[in-house]
């Protein structure tokens, strides 16, 4: 009895999956495949984006080159030491090391000045600078201090007479 | 050489490559078995459509990180279980659509009596009344057991590749499935249908 009604409740549970596929299915995901797969070609593929990502790139390689070429002398800091650099920042001032910042500034400051260095510049061309006499008048400063003058009388001393010893 | 004799895993490396045929004929092969577990997670054969087209694109696109640790199969089915998940997410309260279609059915049946004997017009209406009550039964369930029930009734899957659809071992998966059919029968039996053998039509309309 129970087994009978085991079967129709898996007849009936099957009943409710068997709607039939939609035969265009296969042709449907296809078609939206074939959609999909151009649209993402095309996106990288546009001579729009890629034009500026060309140049983009070219000017990134030429900076790069150029910086390398000049700044080779001036790289005195090992990579590591500029490494260091931010581990500076750490606030603990006494367990600093005292080396670590003067290589860390050494890092940096070629890079500074390698920007300018590699610069091939014309002469400048100043025009001299022409300045006009002044006429200075002399000055009468009256002396700060003024001193009198003082009078001292003479003081009369009287004579010792010292009777010889014995 | 014939497409159908060529195994998931050629065709598989062969849509990897680019070959759109490769992947289409792996549709058609293959379009059954999602088609029917969409169909158990959302009940309305259209929305069905629409999962399993979704789950074929979604398994085309992620076809470079199939592994092929399970069967194509298995991979595909995974894929159409979760999207039919969200599917079901979005659309709610989804067994409202099978209780829908039946009450038409329960209607028609509602006012006939059950019969004895067989083959007579009454008993292929009660036997219509009885059917039409089991998918109101099994609509009624957990989703678990529903889902369980219907996937493992489908006949397309084995236990190992439900249980690896819906995250469970196969001993839950087999549990959930005989827990279904007790709960079925336990909601038959207070609508009476389970008292009397004598009166229970059990041949299909």
């Amino acid at each position: 009895m129970l087994d009978d009604f085991d079967k129709i409740i898996d007849d009936v549970a099957r009943e409710m999956t068997s709607a039939r596929v939609d035969t265009n299915l296969a042709r449907r995901v296809a078609a939206r495949i074939e959609e999909a797969v151009p649209a993402r070609r095309a996106i990288w593929t546009r001579p729009v984006l890629l034009a500026p990502l060309a140049v983009a790139c070219g000017l990134v390689i030429a900076v790069v080159v150029s910086r390398n070429t000049h700044v080779d002398v001036e790289r005195v800091a090992p990579p590591v030491a500029s490494r260091q650099t931010p581990t500076v920042s750490v606030p603990k001032p006494l367990n600093k090391k005292p080396d670590v910042a003067p290589v860390a500034r050494v890092s940096v400051a070629p890079r500074q000045t390698a920007g300018p260095a590699s610069v091939s510049l014309p002469p400048l061309t100043v025009p001299p600078i022409g300045v006009e006499a002044m006429d200075v008048e002399t000055l009468d400063v009256p002396p700060i201090v003024r001193a009198e003058q003082i009078d001292i009388d003479p003081i009369a001393i009287a004579r010792i007479e010292i009777a010889p010893m014995p | 050489m014939s497409i159908s004799r060529v195994d998931d895993a050629d065709l598989v490396a062969r849509a990897r490559e680019g070959d759109h045929a490769a992947f289409t004929a792996l549709v058609a092969r293959h379009q059954s078995a999602v088609h029917r577990a969409a169909l158990s997670a959302v009940g309305s054969a259209a929305d069905a459509d629409d999962v399993a087209q979704e789950a074929f694109l979604l398994a085309y696109q992620r076809l470079r990180s199939f592994r092929g640790e399970a069967s194509f199969k298995t991979w595909l089915l995974t894929i159409t279980w979760n999207q039919a998940m969200n599917h079901r997410r979005r659309a709610g309260r989804w067994w409202n659509r099978f209780v829908s279609v039946d009450a038409d059915d329960r209607d028609l049946f509602e006012t006939m009596p059950l019969a004895s004997g067989e083959s007579t017009p009454e008993e292929l209406a009660a036997a219509g009344q009885l059917r039409s009550e089991i998918r109101s039964a099994i609509a009624a369930l957990p989703p678990k057991l529903r889902d369980a029930l219907l996937l493992a009734q489908t006949g397309d899957y084995s236990y190992e590749e439900i249980g690896a659809m819906v995250k469970a071992p196969i001993g839950t998966i087999k549990w959930r499935v005989s827990e279904a059919r007790r709960l079925v029968r336990r909601q038959l039996e207070t609508r009476g249908h389970l008292g009397d053998p004598e009166r229970v039509a059990l041949r299909r309309p």
